[in-house]
């Protein structure tokens, strides 16, 4: 938000005085007094409507009760909120809205966290003159694979409906009808089809939207909760893990408005399940012949550590570790294996992120996720952010609808973001670069790249990464005097760029004079059998390198591969020795988002077997290897980082420790003076509104320790200045024939892209996300489809080299000449097409 | 000088000698308790099969001693339970843990807990003191674990004499929970 001028205000409510700034909603203010006015509809994430009427308060002056969710407060106000007039437009209010209530709370999944039961409770008749039968509706409605609606139940707030049109921006839910018949649907035969549905559920102030993952699962009083953060992507969503007994049943948002506001995305929500799929790994394995055994924990750690002691080892590390494993994994290659050859970039092979390095000194973006909103103007080059960092792109949208920020897109197919950006450019896949150099010349753009702008980058040519596009932004960038946000795609890539898994920086960003070699290089070498052991962490080469040939050959020829994974995937099939690794919700860690936040997640339940975080395993590792790091606890870890990593000596992680808000509101009885059902407001258990809201500190700055600010790190590290101009790019190291692989040529250009729900290994183990992928599609432009005589929806057959696929015809804004597929869908791993030179040839099928 | 006192002591004694004894050699001979004893737990049905219990999770919110475990699970049509959409997949009371307080039995809101008067709960093993949905349904027989001869109503005011030791009985017709003493024939 831009600075506005903040005049104070004195406002008396209840006969209490206080300060307060101009304009600012009553309810707000007197909340932050901790007088709670009780509300439906109003939510501090969404503009007001006042439609519940439950917020009536008494101004004097004023003829009628005014809603205080639309009331700003004035200089001289006086306000009653529990006097009987206002109390009782309140009682009458709940009285009519439990006209038609159910009250069906025991089957209800809302009973027990509900803000209708708790305000009825509160501030409720206690019993209703109404003896009419109630409106009905057919129960239970699925509207989506993920949430289920119940009409009867709704108290028409409209804050589904809100959210969905102001937040998400995918309108797929509607109040419909008139008078006593509303309702809220959606629209018939659409299901609510949204990335971002499950917000509807945690914010419903009654049981009427629930998730079907949920549902009927547990009562809020059995949840035990933690706080952690989404491992899906880079942007590091604060959740709240909830478990019943040991088992991870729900996943809600946990608002922190530097990063996600109040909303998190359905994968996080609802992805959770593969933390107990069937195939997880529990126990150690140790090669048989063709098979595996499994081993104790000691024995395959010495089995392991037997074979990495001498000759060349690589380590590849994936992007969903966090950074005490990354910090652990690099000190294993570095210290006790006396390798350089480390990285943990995967799908982004190549993703030249250290460019930055000579720009602003650190390794990573330098604007925070709020600087979008005070943004001017705002340049977006990378894939699609809805599909790849899904609260990014609210984020986005609320920059550019409520901050009046200026989108600038560059990319070669049309993203989710040319809905409401300013200028779209389109150019050929690997072309970003040149059409980046020509924003700050060409007419139109030029007028609108202004400070203070943002230019957020994310690599977006899966195995064609050359660094020239991040390199050709980070000039516009400096030349505007810009920050910006360098999204490195998963939610550990950036901890694995900050503790130095990467063949060219140190932790710290500390450049090294002979770099190792990278993930395309370790590959190659393995695969000609020049590399003599593997460790794989966390990472499966096999499906998500941009070569899958050469990453399958890479596992089986290398003469000894370690794998520590989740599961038994494709490359753990093909290990030596497999070990169980842990899940997010099983961990105290810490997660680095894509703007450097570090952000602390606690247990909550325990992992299978003996499966150890993947710092504890290299930790055995090192002392098999007669290096003893003495690791035993996280603490051990952090004593370690702050004393190693330059950037993080004076980190405090014990700072970082997050809290589990109250949720629903809950009230007390009463008290002797003033017995009866409205008694002070206390906080509970739980997850609905963040804990700053009801306490009395203002939401805004948010009050409660939440993450380590950029800001202290960036003053440590930034250069006094920006270097006039950076030394032009040098052909990466390491980049393979794919990555070279000629503009001109046979077939189309493959542009490869993820999506929101793949056949990841988290996702595909979620059963309902994986149910919502979209499977194999390619996106054509309509003049190429128009030459190969295919329209939409019909089938098309995909040849790279010996790889033939199927897919269905999407006729898509995408620049001619390419096709975009979808990373890893079913019938169609990009991995295959981009290893075979990255060209396809498409015919009809 | 002491020989009033002594008298007297020995007056009560006396009585007592002919008053009749309230001990009784359980279990070979019982006494039903009042009908309002707090026993353990029955799962009731409504009058077509379909159960009464929704499992709201209700009981086990209000139990102090955080005996029962709920799971609820939802209706299908080819698999129904209970009315509505709502029924309890797995329901249990832990007797071990059980204070019988009956703060359940009141947080009920379909009025599907109810308790018996049956009191004797014993077992070898922890587990088999945990009752599962199978156990306390209504229809379940509720199982003695010793054969008792005799039988007193309450107040024994009435004694039955039973046959085959009256081990099994059905917590349907409450009634029958003092088959012997009402109808004054022993229990099938």
């Amino acid at each position: 938000m831009t600075q506005q001028q903040t005049e104070m205000v004195t406002v008396t409510i209840n006969g209490q005085q206080v300060q307060a700034e101009n304009g600012r909603l009553l309810i707000d203010v007197a909340e932050e007094m901790g007088i709670f006015v009780p509300r439906f509809c109003y939510h501090p994430g969404m503009k007001s409507v006042a439609v519940c009427r439950m917020c009536l308060v008494k101004v004097e002056g004023m003829p009628k009760l005014v809603p205080s969710c639309s009331t700003p407060v004035a200089d001289g106000m006086v306000v009653e909120t529990d006097t009987p007039e206002p109390a009782g437009a309140q009682e009458d209010m709940l009285e009519f809205l439990l006209i038609n209530h159910p009250l069906d709370c025991p089957i209800c999944d809302r009973g027990g966290e509900c803000p209708l039961q708790d305000q009825t409770y509160a501030h409720g008749p206690g019993s209703s003159r109404f003896v009419e039968p109630k409106r009905t509706y057919e129960k239970a409605l699925d509207i989506s694979q993920l949430v289920v609606l119940d009409r009867e139940r709704c108290v028409l707030c409209w804050r589904c409906v809100r959210f969905s049109d102001e937040v998400a921006g995918d309108r797929f839910i509607q109040l419909v009808d008139r008078g006593s018949g509303t309702q809220i649907l959606t629209f018939s035969d659409e299901p609510f089809d949204s990335y971002f549905s499950g917000n509807t559920i945690q914010i419903c102030p009654v049981g009427a939207l629930t998730a079907s993952t949920y549902r009927f699962v547990s009562r809020p009083w059995d949840l035990k909760a933690a706080p952690s953060v989404c491992s899906y992507c880079s942007v590091g969503c604060p959740t709240t893990n909830e478990s019943r007994g040991d088992k991870l049943v729900r996943v809600q948002a946990l608002p922190n408005e530097n990063v996600n506001d109040f909303w998190i995305c359905d994968k996080g929500r609802f992805g959770f399940h593969y933390v107990d799929a069937k195939d997880r790994l529990s126990t150690p394995l140790v090669r048989d012949g063709d098979d595996f055994r499994s081993a104790t924990w000691g024995e395959a750690v010495a089995a392991a550590a037997e074979k990495l002691g001498g000759g060349k080892v690589g380590v590849i590390a994936g992007g969903h570790l966090t950074t005490e494993d990354a910090f652990a994994i690099q000190r294993l290659a570095r210290k006790t294996i006396k390798t350089p050859h480390l990285d943990a970039r995967i799908q982004d092979d190549g993703a030249a992120y250290e460019r930055t390095l000579a720009y602003s000194g650190v390794v990573g973006s330098t604007a925070t996720i709020n600087d979008l909103d005070g943004a001017r103007s705002i340049v977006w080059v990378g894939p699609d952010p809805k599909e790849v960092l899904p609260v990014l792109y609210l984020r986005l949208r609320k920059a550019v609808l409520d901050g009046g920020a200026k989108l600038i897109v560059v990319s070669p197919r049309r993203l989710s973001l040319d809905a409401f950006a300013t200028h779209v450019i389109r150019c050929e896949p690997g072309g970003e670069a040149n059409a980046l150099s020509a924003l700050t010349t060409t007419a139109p753009v030029k007028d609108d790249l202004a400070a203070p702008l943002v230019a957020c980058w994310s690599p977006a040519n899966p195995g064609r990464e050359t660094g020239a596009d991040l390199d050709s932004l980070l000039k516009v960038a400096v030349e505007k005097d810009a920050r910006w946000l360098v999204c490195a795609p998963h939610a550990g890539s950036q901890g694995m760029l900050d503790m130095g898994v990467h063949p060219a920086l140190e932790s710290g960003y500390r450049p090294i004079d002979e770099p190792g070699m990278d993930t395309r290089a370790m590959l190659e070498a393995a695969a000609a059998g020049e590399l003599d052991a593997l460790i794989v962490v966390g990472a499966d080469p096999i499906s998500d390198f941009p070569n899958r040939n050469l990453a399958q050959a890479a596992m089986e020829k290398v003469g000894f591969s370690l794998v520590i994974e989740l599961f038994p995937t494709e490359t753990a099939r093909l290990a030596d020795v497999v070990l169980p690794s842990t899940a997010a919700p099983e961990i105290e860690g810490t997660l680095t988002n894509l703007e450097r936040r570090l952000q602390k997640l606690e247990p909550l339940t325990k992992s299978p077997g003996t499966a150890r975080e993947p710092w504890r395993a290299m930790a055995d590792l090192a002392r098999a290897m007669d290096d003893d790091w003495k690791w035993t606890s996280f603490a051990d870890v952090w004593a370690a980082i702050t004393k190693e990593v330059p950037t993080h000596q004076d980190l405090d992680v014990a700072a970082l420790a997050q809290e589990v808000p109250p949720s629903a509101l809950q009230y007390e009885s009463g008290t002797e003076e003033q017995p009866g059902p409205r008694g002070p407001v206390v906080a509970g258990p739980g997850g609905q509104y963040p804990k700053g809201h009801r306490s009395g500190a203002p939401f805004k700055t948010a009050s409660w320790p939440l993450s380590w600010e950029l800001r202290q790190f960036e003053a440590k590290q930034r250069p006094g200045h920006i270097p006039d101009a950076p030394e032009a790019p040098e052909e990466k190291v390491g980049a393979g024939a794919d990555a070279a692989a000629p503009m001109s040529g046979e077939g189309f250009v493959v542009y490869a892209g993820r999506q929101i729900y793949d056949e990841g290994a988290m996702v595909s183990r979620s059963s309902v996300l994986h149910a919502l992928s979209k499977g194999a599609f390619v996106e054509l432009n309509d003049e190429d489809a128009k030459e190969l005589d295919v329209t939409d929806g019909d089938e098309v057959t995909l040849t790279a080299g010996n790889n033939e696929m199927t897919a269905t015809v999407v006729i898509a804004d995408i620049s001619k000449g390419a096709v975009f597929v979808p990373y890893d869908q079913k019938g169609l791993r990009a991995n295959e097409l981009l290893g075979a030179g990255g060209r396809v040839k498409v015919a009809k099928a | 000088m002491a020989l009033p006192e002594i008298l007297n002591g020995m007056k009560v004694v006396i009585t007592n000698v002919f008053k009749r004894k309230e001990t009784i050699s359980y279990p070979e001979v019982r006494r039903q308790p009042y009908p309002r004893f707090k026993g353990r737990h029955i799962l009731d049905r409504h009058p077509d099969g379909l159960e009464k219990c929704i499992g709201c999770e209700l009981c086990a919110g209000a139990c102090p001693a955080d005996a029962i475990y709920v799971v609820g699970a939802e209706n299908t049509p080819e698999n129904r339970f209970s009315p509505g959409e709502r029924y309890a997949q797995i329901y249990q009371i832990n007797y071990l843990r059980c204070i019988f307080c009956g703060l359940c039995v009141e947080a009920c809101p379909t009025e599907a807990l109810l308790m018996t008067t049956e009191f004797e709960l014993s077992g070898d093993s922890r587990d088999e003191l945990i009752y599962t949905k199978e156990q306390l349904i209504v229809d379940a027989p509720i199982i003695r674990h010793w054969p008792a001869k005799t039988e007193y109503s309450p107040d024994r005011s009435e004694k039955v004499k039973i046959k085959d030791g009256g081990m099994v009985r059905d917590a349907r017709y409450p009634e029958n929970f003092l088959p012997d003493t009402r109808t004054g024939k022993g229990s099938e």
